[in-house]
């Protein structure tokens, strides 16, 4: 039976409770407990956020382990005005994610510091370098990611210097880590995670790489001394790549000059036989011709006895006329012996001569020594003169090489032909450089060839970028064949092209 | 009105009055199980033989009832440092007889929560705060709602964008 009491609404219980009593049981629920909470109704959202303001002063990422992506967002939104430390472990299985919410969320002013809907300034300080925000994250997922570090801090003003990108995201590879900066609530912040290379192993690896490159394309570098005059050969220099501060010498081997190089006009060339006699055939459409006119001739008797003498009636003036020319072209063979191979005098032609067998038969063969030299992959021409140290080790010092901080340098470029690959590649996507590209950001020497003021193309201008000045052992500034625009202009300019 | 002013006190003994004028005599070391009422006995150097009255406008007799009863049965625990409270704070540590004192409407338990505030009765105020939050523990907000009848105050605007926004934020 329905009484008079049912129909009054019922009152809620739980708000008379006063908010102490309410902070109270929020303190006794989980962090992803407290989020629902506090989406109960704007009372408890209030509670929570008083509470908040106390309790996570310093947020403990360990807390966050249970919470599913919707709630950790949610918890930064909420708290994120409060937070002042980060700490602990990033245990979360979408930790990226993570990291980019505390990147995002957890990256505003301080609470003294007049966030917005907080109490007046209390600090007369305009900025707090010592209001650090460290976490330290453990991937749950790859393995390769685990042990990095990812930095929250705050800046006025965005980082100066290299490495700083230019198309607002201003990611940024830095000694041991790369960051991104952004500006949230009205104020800079860096976010960071620890990479674990340093400079040091990065200019190596750079370097190890440019040297492989180099001995597939060593024919094609084209050195000339600065007075014009070309390189000797058999010649092996050191060049000097700077990773940021650092820099670490290359070796690089001049080879001689490549033999004269042939080109073939037939693809199927690769065996060719020089015909010793007259009637020998030069070309296979001529055996094929020769094949169907076998046994076919021009006398009258021979022609009435085979039963395609009408069809040969009519042809017999064509394949006479076809014979005239095979024979013409025969000659003409002769006399020129080799008129299908024609000398290359493209850079990109393939290095390739003849050379004839005992049995007279030619055949087209590599030089030895170009073979050695161009397509026998992670072959050093020189023999190896030291162990390579591991590459995780901080400033190894394998195979002599090590690095050292940089010092002034001007800029080298190369010429644009020897990075077949990269122009074959992006022949036809040739774009000027307009920003400082990111991954080029850690590599010192870009200024010497900024992007703003020549134009080069990206696959070549990423390559070239972080060569020094190369030094022959006989003490000659070597300047590579570089695009003209690259090239720095002493006279146009003095002193503009220094780098440092 | 009735009075146990006639009453002879006995020694170490003390009147509550609750809000409905219902007197409850109790020893005076149960009675300092209330911060504040200890504090008051201090206070005001309370003699033996002295006829002391209580009043408690807060508490009404049911509610006041139950507070005797819990505290007549820790009136020998260990009263609870002050540092304790800064600890983390646990839900699972309830006494199975005090599980059993709190199976109560949630009335009297958020009356109850109310007077431990109010008396400073900190072994009662966390039992029941922590039965509250055993009781939200789990539960989404709309079922926190439905537990304590809470009308949801939110207005569509302030829950909608939370809610349609990328749906990848609940993968775990």
């Amino acid at each position: 039976m329905i009484t008079n009491n049912d129909l009054i609404p019922r009152t809620t219980l739980i708000f008379i409770l006063n908010d102490d009593c309410l902070e109270y049981v929020c303190k006794y629920l989980e962090l992803r407990d407290k989020i629902q909470f506090a989406r109960v109704c704007k009372r408890f959202q209030n509670v929570f956020m008083m509470t908040s303001k106390i309790a996570y002063k310093m947020l403990l990422l360990d807390d966050m382990r249970t919470c599913t992506l919707w709630q950790v967002r949610q918890i930064l939104q909420m708290i994120e005005p409060f937070i002042e430390t980060l700490n602990g472990e990033i245990r979360h299985k979408q930790w990226m994610r993570v990291a980019e919410f505390l990147n995002r969320y957890s990256a505003t002013r301080p609470p003294n510091h007049g966030f917005a809907g907080g109490g007046p300034t209390q600090c007369s300080r305009t900025d707090h370098p010592d209001v650090r925000r460290t976490a330290t994250h453990r991937s749950t997922g790859p393995a390769d990611c685990a042990g990095r570090r990812t930095t929250v801090r705050h800046h006025r003003q965005p980082p100066r210097g290299m490495g700083r990108r230019q198309d607002g995201t201003h990611l940024c590879f830095e000694v041991n880590r790369i960051s991104v900066t952004n500006i949230i609530a009205g104020q800079w912040v860096a976010a960071t995670v620890d990479t674990g290379a340093t400079i040091s192993f990065l200019a190596e690896t750079f370097v190890e790489q440019l040297e492989e490159r180099y001995k597939r394309t060593t024919h094609r570098a084209n050195i000339f001394l600065t007075d014009g005059t070309p390189l000797k050969t058999d010649n092996t220099f050191t060049c000097a790549v700077h990773f940021e501060k650092r820099t670490t010498l290359g070796s690089l081997h001049l080879a001689e000059a490549p033999p004269k190089r042939l080109k073939f006009t037939e693809r199927t060339a690769e065996k060719i036989r020089i015909p010793e006699r007259k009637d020998d055939l030069a070309t296979t459409e001529e055996l094929k011709f020769t094949k169907r006119t076998e046994g076919i001739t021009t006398e009258p008797s021979t022609i009435a006895n085979t039963k395609k003498s009408k069809f040969l009636r009519k042809e017999l003036p064509k394949l006479a006329s076809l014979q005239e020319v095979t024979n013409k072209r025969r000659n003409q063979k002769i006399n020129c012996e080799w008129p299908q191979i024609k000398t290359a005098y493209s850079s990109y032609s393939s290095p390739i001569t003849l050379a004839r067998k005992k049995n007279g038969v030619w055949q087209a063969k590599q030089p030895k020594q170009e073979r050695d030299l161009v397509h026998q992959k992670n072959s050093d021409p020189r023999p190896a003169q030291v162990e390579t140290a591991l590459k995780d080790e901080l400033q190894y010092s394998g195979n002599n090489r090590g690095s050292k901080p940089m010092k002034q340098t001007l800029g080298q470029n190369f010429e644009c032909s020897g990075f077949i690959p990269l122009d074959l590649e992006r022949k036809y996507q040739v774009k000027c450089v307009q920003k400082v590209p990111h991954l080029h950001t850690m590599i010192d020497s870009l200024a010497a060839i900024s992007a703003e003021e020549y134009n080069i193309p990206l696959p070549i201008y990423g390559y070239i970028c972080g060569f020094s000045p190369t030094i022959t052992p006989g003490g000659d500034k070597v300047f590579w064949n570089l695009p003209t625009c690259a090239i720095p202009k002493p006279s146009s300019a003095p002193g503009t092209h220094i780098l440092r | 009105m009735s009075k146990v002013s006639s009453k002879k006190i006995e020694a170490k003994q003390i009147d509550f009055q609750s809000s409905d004028n219902e007197f409850f005599n109790i020893d005076v070391q149960v009675a300092k199980c209330s911060g504040r009422i200890k504090t008051f006995l201090e206070d005001c150097g309370m003699r033996s033989g002295d006829n002391v009255i209580v009043p408690l406008p807060n508490v009404n007799s049911e509610i006041l009832r139950q507070i005797l009863n819990w505290a007549n049965y820790h009136k020998d625990d260990p009263q609870p440092n002050e540092d304790d409270r800064d600890e983390e704070k646990r839900t699972d540590d309830i006494s199975l007889w005090d599980a059993e004192f709190l199976k109560v409407d949630q009335g009297i338990l958020f009356h109850l929560i109310m007077a431990a505030n109010y008396r400073d009765i900190k072994g009662l105020f966390d039992i029941t705060c922590q039965t509250v939050a055993n009781m939200m523990k789990g539960k989404t907000s709309a079922e926190i709602r439905e537990t304590f009848n809470i009308r949801n105050d939110f207005t569509p605007a302030e829950e909608e964008p939370i809610g349609r926004e990328n749906e990848w934020c609940e993968q775990q």
